[in-house]
């Protein structure tokens, strides 16, 4: 009898329980591959911390996700002939999570905060040729460059380049990368470090038509395949990024699906032309004969990927295709003996340590061994990859002969590729030059570029630069892997970009 | 491994004295089918792993684009990894290295452990207490967090992973040595020793040392099975060998993002070599501490 009590009792339980939970509840949970740094995109160079922030910090100008540019901030934009004067036109009636008013004085702050050398903030170097910010009323902002800079507006549009409430910034300074206020549809409620962010509807938001979710906790979990159980256990609605050799198991139950774009990243190991061995072209062109980057794409991204024919992505703005890479052992063995390597080389890569970066790291040791270069591989944790590479760097000094690492232009334009990683003054620390390349036809078809803000003329001297870059070989080309995200059936407004960036702000559920 | 050998030969030169301890040993050991079991296995794989390079068709870092993946087959035994590397090879030069790692390791903690728990135990006073405290510090500390503590500062590598392992095996060891020590130097045999001129070092390496030495095989046996799991432990979590290099540790680490996928051999089999291998070291120090124990009687 007590038996059939207890039976029943649990029963009803358990159909309570059921029936209290609601059918979906308007709540997004996310789980992203890196943890999150600092919510001030100012001072970060982390696309997680980009993608988080943007439900919290607005641009003037965003990107859909074709990399076009929308309008955010500001209602529209245009450029002087000359590319020296940009101006935007604000939108009206927004105001910032504390109450201020959102005005041209608020996007002034900012954007002097950006340009401010002393200030030391990462993202400077995007707003280095601001000259000054000028507001004629309070809904017109006016860029005034040193030189013409053709790329301007899609500088502005950077995930970087976000509105912080000004009010917050003379307040608490350096702070708000702990505590970010802005005019987005979300506001910012809390963060544990290295365990989750919080962010709540903004009730006050200037579009009232959104947000749809009431709140969008974020969960940094560096573990690819938690990510996917995650996923999988419904803890989550949306992964970012999907480890490609998993994506079957996520698309076969049907309640999931998996999102796939191309990106625009471009994966290298760069080689650091300051050593001996690498300032002979033969050694670098030995290199990349060796290896097969057609296997790459299969072995590290389970072929959901592409092989460079340029040293930037077909989908950057600018891009010209060049001879593919080929690969051809008995070739790289002759140029390896006639530059003096008989004996074979000798060499040290440094990577990164999730598990990608360490299947990379270990097809270049064995592409490598074929022509009797003998790899050292250091995988590296993102903080001492930081650390030792960004702020430690001395380029005389530096103890890796290659470095992998990947590159995407979060502005969509050539010159946020080229510059940063092949012009002289993109030498690492200071960007993102690993290869400590060097070369005057190069500098200067990048500086021509920046120039005008004529676009066939752009195109003609990234032509340039684009040509001498690939025949000079400072890296090996490696791949362009495909963005991919795991999602809940029935949710949409989510979803990555081509930059490895992602965006929620028009979530909603089904 | 030393000793499964070792011990038969060394107890048939003294077969013919009635109560050799060696002949004991013997006749208590092979009674034990479980540890013999387990001394066989761990021989075996040994000596196949020696000589894998000749009777493989592939070696461990030989690897194949065209076949990644794929499932244990007649050709590939425990299937093939993410390049397309033979698994099966690839166990087999993990077991060369985990006993290599485990074996050199453990010796170079019993060493030193044992010298020190000697000392500590036949001098006593200031020298015993330096000691004891220095172990007891070491002990303090879970042996992996030590391990890890002393890689973070050496740095990842094979040489260093053989001396965190070494590091956190002496306190054991000199424990062990010093407790036996204590009780024998108070026995009449070392006395008459002493009382018939031999010198310090002789009375400690020859009269008392052999005396503790039981303990102390066993000891090594069970842990050659720990340093093990240790070792791989570092690689897995990426503070051991490289992670190309085919140790099981590693191996395990970077098959797991494929769980999830269906590829379960690029986990199962490295894992499942790890667990025989520390079960059977085990099982093997087990039977040792049986038969070389004189109180304990089997009939």
């Amino acid at each position: 009898m007590t038996f059939f009590k207890r039976a029943a009792y649990s029963a009803a339980l358990l159909a309570s329980s059921i029936l209290a939970t609601p059918a979906m509840t308007a709540d997004l949970a996310i789980a992203m591959d890196q943890i999150f740094q600092k919510m001030d995109p100012h001072n970060s160079n982390y696309n997680v911390d980009y993608s988080a922030a943007s439900g919290v910090l607005e641009r003037l100008i965003g990107f859909d996700h074709n990399m076009k540019l929308v309008p955010q901030l500001a209602t529209s934009w245009e450029g002087s002939d000359d590319a020296k004067t940009f101006t935007f036109k604000l939108r009206e009636g927004v105001t910032f999570h504390d109450g201020t008013d959102f005005n041209a004085a608020a996007v002034k702050a900012n954007f002097d905060r950006l340009a401010d050398q002393s200030q030391n903030l990462a993202k400077n170097s995007l707003f280095k040729v601001v000259d000054t910010v000028e507001t004629p009323d309070d809904t017109t902002v006016v860029l005034k460059l040193r030189e013409p800079f053709g790329a301007m507006i899609n500088t502005v549009a950077h995930p970087s380049v976000v509105i912080h409430s000004p009010k917050a910034l003379e307040e608490m300074g350096k702070g708000v990368e702990k505590h970010p206020v802005g005019t987005g549809p979300f506001k910012f409620k809390q963060w544990i470090p290295g365990e989750r962010l919080v962010l709540e509807k903004n009730e006050d938001y200037w579009d009232s038509e959104w947000p749809k979710v009431e709140q969008v906790t974020f969960y940094p979990v560096t573990e690819s395949s938690t990510r996917v159980s995650m996923l999988l256990s419904d803890e989550v609605q949306f992964i970012h990024v999907l480890p490609a050799e998993l994506a079957e198991s996520v698309e076969a139950s049907g309640d999931y699906e998996v999102l796939e774009v191309p990106g625009i990243t471009v994966w290298t190991a760069a080689m650091n032309m300051l050593k001996e061995h690498f300032k002979d072209e033969r050694v670098r062109r030995a290199f990349n004969l060796a290896v097969d980057q057609e296997a790459f794409v299969d072995v590290v991204y389970s072929g959901h990927g592409v092989v460079p024919d340029s040293p930037i992505a077909p989908d950057t703005r600018f891009y010209e295709s060049q001879q593919p890479p080929r690969t051809d052992i008995d070739e790289a063995r002759r140029l390896m003996n006639e530059a003096g390597h008989e004996d074979g080389l000798d060499v040290t890569i440094w990577g990164i340590n999730n598990s990608t970066g360490v299947r990379m790291l270990q097809f270049l040791q064995q592409q490598l061994s074929q022509i009797n270069v003998r790899a050292k591989i250091v995988p590296m944790e993102g903080a001492t990859r930081s650390e030792k590479v960004f702020s430690s760097m001395v380029p005389e000094n530096a103890e890796f002969d290659m470095l992998l690492g990947g590159w995407s232009p979060s502005t969509g334009d050539a010159d946020w590729h080229l510059r940063p990683v092949y012009a002289t003054e993109g030498w690492i620390p200071k960007i993102y030059n690993m290869a400590f390349y060097s070369n005057e036809t190069v500098d200067k078809a990048i500086q021509d570029a920046l120039n005008t803000a004529d676009p066939e003329k752009r195109r003609e001297a990234y032509s340039v630069a684009q040509k001498q870059i690939w025949k000079d070989e400072p890296a090996v080309w490696l791949a362009i892997e495909n963005k991919m995200a795991g999602r809940k059936a029935g949710l949409t407004g989510v979803f990555q970009m081509p930059d490895g960036t992602m965006q929620f702000t028009k979530a909603a559920y089904e | 491994m030393a000793l499964v050998s070792d011990a038969p030969a060394a107890g048939q030169k003294t077969e013919r004295i009635a109560r050799s301890p060696f002949s004991e040993f013997r006749r208590r050991f092979v009674t034990r089918l479980g540890a013999l079991a387990a001394g066989f296995f761990l021989l075996v794989m040994l000596l196949v792993a020696l000589a894998a390079p000749w009777i493989l068709p592939f070696g461990p870092d030989e690897f194949d684009y065209k076949n990644t993946l794929s499932a244990p087959s007649a050709i590939h035994w425990a299937g093939t990894d993410e390049f397309g590397r033979d698994i099966f090879a690839r166990i087999l030069n993990g077991a060369k290295l985990s006993m290599f790692i485990g074996f050199v390791s453990v010796t170079i903690g019993a060493v030193i452990g044992v010298i020190a728990g000697l000392l500590a135990g036949y001098y006593g006073g200031w020298l015993d207490s330096i000691v004891m405290r220095v172990a007891d510090v070491l002990f303090a500390f879970p042996g992996i967090l030590l391990a890890i503590g002393i890689v973070a500062i050496l740095g990842a590598g094979l040489t260093n992973v053989i001396i965190a392992v070494a590091v956190f095996s002496v306190p054991a060891f000199a424990r062990i040595v010093r407790s036996g020590t204590l009780g024998l130097k108070e026995t009449t045999y070392v006395e008459a020793a002493r009382a018939a001129g031999a010198s310090n070092v002789i009375i400690m390496f020859r009269h008392i040392l052999p005396g503790g030495l039981g303990a102390v095989i066993v000891y090594f046996t069970m842990r050659i099975g720990t340093s093990i799991l240790t070792a791989t432990s570092l690689s897995f979590i990426g503070l051991g060998v490289e992670p190309s290099i085919a140790e099981w540790g590693a191996m395990l680490s970077t098959g797991r993002e494929y769980m999830l996928a269906g590829k379960w051999h690029l986990t199962f089999f490295p894992g499942l070599a790890i667990f025989l291998t520390v079960l059977c070291f085990n099982i093997l120090g087990d039977g040792l501490r049986d038969a070389l124990d004189p109180k304990l009687d089997d009939n």
